[in-house]
């Protein structure tokens, strides 16, 4: 009597639901194909070719020749290597957490401020980009060597007496990068900011907690996922970025990024710089997959 | 047990141009549960907030239990509040919501357990205690928020339309519930809602606002029988409004002329020929078929326009002669025998009537 038409309702529905997935499919299809197109072309292509030439041999001429090779994975195993690797990482770690601790009140201020004016601060954080990025580490050059601006001002002040070597160390690098990156770790973390709501803020306050307890337990563990986000936004970039420590670091300061382009450049190794290359994209991919799994943990655990 | 827990004294609150509450003084008995009544946007929770300390007044004070709070942060007061949109903590379970406050104010570990055990166990949710809010229905999230904000023991508790997503019975359940927790523990509750009927059956006084103005403070009875304006008269239950002017006035009773018919209302402190309005419950009038020859009624007549069917009672519509409808209630099984367009007569005691003039 009644059961069957109870059981044949949600087997209907789900008939439909499934019927209905097929034609939303196909309407992603198609706004897919351009998107999967420009991947191929640009994307995947170039990638290939790296992959390709990373196992040929470097010819006498600074092309590519035969015979095929493992030897270009098996020299990066060296001690040199794996120091710059790690240099990279350390550097970039520095980088990322420069950028979080100065960018989380910059990314606060904006998102609490009013409406009016949030858009044009949001914009002074973007508008730096529309310059070349080069241009941009030249001025800080320009601010940092030793007849730079800043030095000429302390010495002028009388606060100094000999000019700082603020430039060409590690220090100059960090600056530079931390300048760089830093919007790419104050926008997600805006975003995250903004979408939290006043009133929890104030259910914090109302039950209690002065304002760094608040932020310790409400604040902060509801921004993470901007934290995240702009981490992986700011690290993985920072591994590979070269025109900086070669501006600002002199030659000094080997980076992961610098050694592809030197293979490439300088060295006219191509095989060599596309097994380089092939390593560092697997290193960031490792990333990846560890951003992957810490932010899947966390909604897995929201949802027991 | 008795004395002062609030005092609100000559509250303004100004966002911009625009004043939200105008010189509302209050005070508020201890262990007393007083509601906040009002039409939406008429200034209630922007009230509970100055109360709570998250917005500051633009004018006049605020007593918590003798001490002018003032300069008190939100966080230094001893009071919690129920929020109109509950603002649980997404990111914690509903025991680790209702711990927050005793964890932040660094209440050993086993209390902490225990009390939060209780109040969960109040609220009928200890078997959701490791849910997320999300995965809570409206009802019981809204019962988290009550457990979160006891728990604490505060002095004051201030719950803004705290019921409002819950469907009628849960409603009227948790309405008891409440009431009887309140008794329980002592608190003195400040409970905002729009709901007249919540407010009637829950409060131990009603506050009565409209448009940031603290129209009428009384115990239910008074509100709804002695209403001292017409805004509380029509806001609070169904009212019958005639409009008039006083035309003699002895010891005992008011004679009103309304739209040309005089109609007798109980004395009250008015001069003659000032303007007034008479209000009538629909319980408290009769209809009939025949004029009644007792001089001591009220007598209006009338058309019957409308017979609308609710339940054991029957909200009869007769248009008067003057033109304005005036609402009586019937019980269902005695209804008077008469169709739609015939003629009748609405009748009441005189001393039925209030007179307000504000
Ligand atoms: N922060 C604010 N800035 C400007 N105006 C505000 C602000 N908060 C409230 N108001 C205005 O104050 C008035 C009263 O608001 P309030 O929230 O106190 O109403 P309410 O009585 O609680 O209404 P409801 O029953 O709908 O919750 C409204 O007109 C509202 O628009
Ligand atoms: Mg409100």
């Amino acid at each position: 009597m009644n059961p069957p038409v109870l059981d044949n309702a949600p087997a209907n529905q789900l008939q439909n639901e499934t019927k209905l997935k097929h034609q939303i499919d196909y309407g992603k299809a198609w706004t897919i194909w351009p998107v999967f197109i420009w991947m191929v072309l640009l994307f995947l292509l170039p990638m290939i070719l790296v992959f390709a030439v990373s196992f040929f041999s470097r010819s006498s001429f600074g092309g590519i020749g035969f015979p095929l090779t493992l030897e270009n994975y098996s020299r990066f195993f060296d001690p040199l290597y794996f120091k710059i690797i790690w240099i990279s990482c350390v550097l970039a770690f520095y980088t990322t957490l420069c950028c979080l601790v100065l960018g989380y009140p910059f990314a606060y201020i904006i998102a609490r401020s009013p409406t009016q004016y949030r858009n044009i601060l949001l914009l002074l954080i973007i508008v730096p980009f529309w310059t070349n990025s080069l241009i941009r580490t030249y001025a800080w050059i320009v601010l940092l060597r030793t007849e730079g601006v800043i030095n000429t001002f302390l010495l002028q002040l009388g606060l100094i007496e000999q000019p700082l070597s603020l430039l060409y160390n590690e220090s100059a690098v960090l600056i530079g990068l931390v300048y760089t990156m830093l919007p790419f770790m104050v926008l997600p973390l805006y975003a995250s900011i903004e979408k939290l709501e006043r009133s929890l803020l104030e259910a914090s306050k109302d039950l209690g907690a002065k304002p760094w307890q608040t932020f310790w337990r409400v604040t902060l563990p509801l921004t993470t996922p901007g934290i995240l986000a702009g981490s992986l936004l700011v690290f993985i970039p920072s591994l590979g970025l070269f025109f900086i420590p070669d501006l600002m670091g002199g030659s000094k300061t080997i980076l992961i990024g610098n050694h592809i382009k030197n293979q490439f450049l300088t060295a006219r190794d191509w095989p060599f710089g596309s097994a380089s290359s092939i390593i560092l994209m697997i290193l960031t991919l490792v990333f990846i997959a560890v951003y992957i799994k810490i932010t899947k943990d966390k909604q897995g655990k929201e949802l027991v | 047990m008795s004395g002062l827990m609030v005092k609100l004294q000559h509250l303004v609150k100004q966002f911009g141009t625009q004043t939200v509450v105008q010189d509302l003084s209050l005070d508020i008995e201890k262990g007393e549960f007083l509601t906040l009544l009002g039409p939406s946007g008429c200034g209630k929770t922007t009230t509970l907030r100055m109360i709570a300390g998250f917005e500051q007044p633009t004018s006049g004070e605020i007593m918590l239990d003798g001490q002018y709070v003032h300069n008190l942060a939100a966080y230094q007061r001893d009071v919690n509040t129920v929020f109109q949109s509950y603002a649980l903590f997404p990111h914690l379970t509903a025991y680790d919501n209702v711990a927050f406050g005793l964890r932040v104010k660094k209440v050993p570990k086993q209390e902490i357990e225990k009390r939060v055990k209780d109040a969960l166990r109040l609220v009928q949710l200890e078997d959701y205690a490791r849910r997320k809010p999300d995965q809570l229905s409206g009802g019981q999230r809204q019962r988290i928020a009550i457990a979160r904000a006891l728990v604490n023991n505060p002095k004051v508790l201030l719950l803004d339309e705290p019921l409002g997503a819950l469907d009628q019975k849960l409603r009227k359940q948790m309405q008891v519930e409440l009431k009887h927790l309140q008794k329980q523990l002592g608190i003195t509750f400040v409970f905002v809602t729009h709901d007249q009927e919540e407010a009637l059956t829950m409060s131990d006084r009603i506050g009565v606002m409209n448009q940031g103005f603290l129209e009428q403070v009384g115990t239910p009875a008074e509100i709804y029988e002695r209403p001292s304006t017409k805004f509380v008269a029509g806001f609070i239950g169904e009212t019958n409004l005639l409009h008039g002017t006083v035309r003699t006035r002895d010891h005992q009773h008011l004679l009103v002329e309304c739209e040309g018919v005089q109609v007798k209302a109980p004395s009250a402190n008015v001069a003659e020929n000032e303007s007034v309005t008479i209000a009538i419950r629909p319980e408290k009038s009769v209809l009939s078929l025949e004029p009644s020859h007792n001089e001591q009624l009220v007598q209006l007549n009338g058309r019957l326009t409308e017979r609308i069917y609710c339940g054991g009672s029957t909200r009869t519509i007769v248009t008067l002669h003057s033109g304005q409808t005036f609402v009586a209630l019937e019980k269902t099984d005695q209804l008077l025998p008469a169709a739609v367009g015939d003629e009748l007569f609405v009748q009441w005691q005189p001393n039925h009537g209030v007179v307000v003039t504000r």
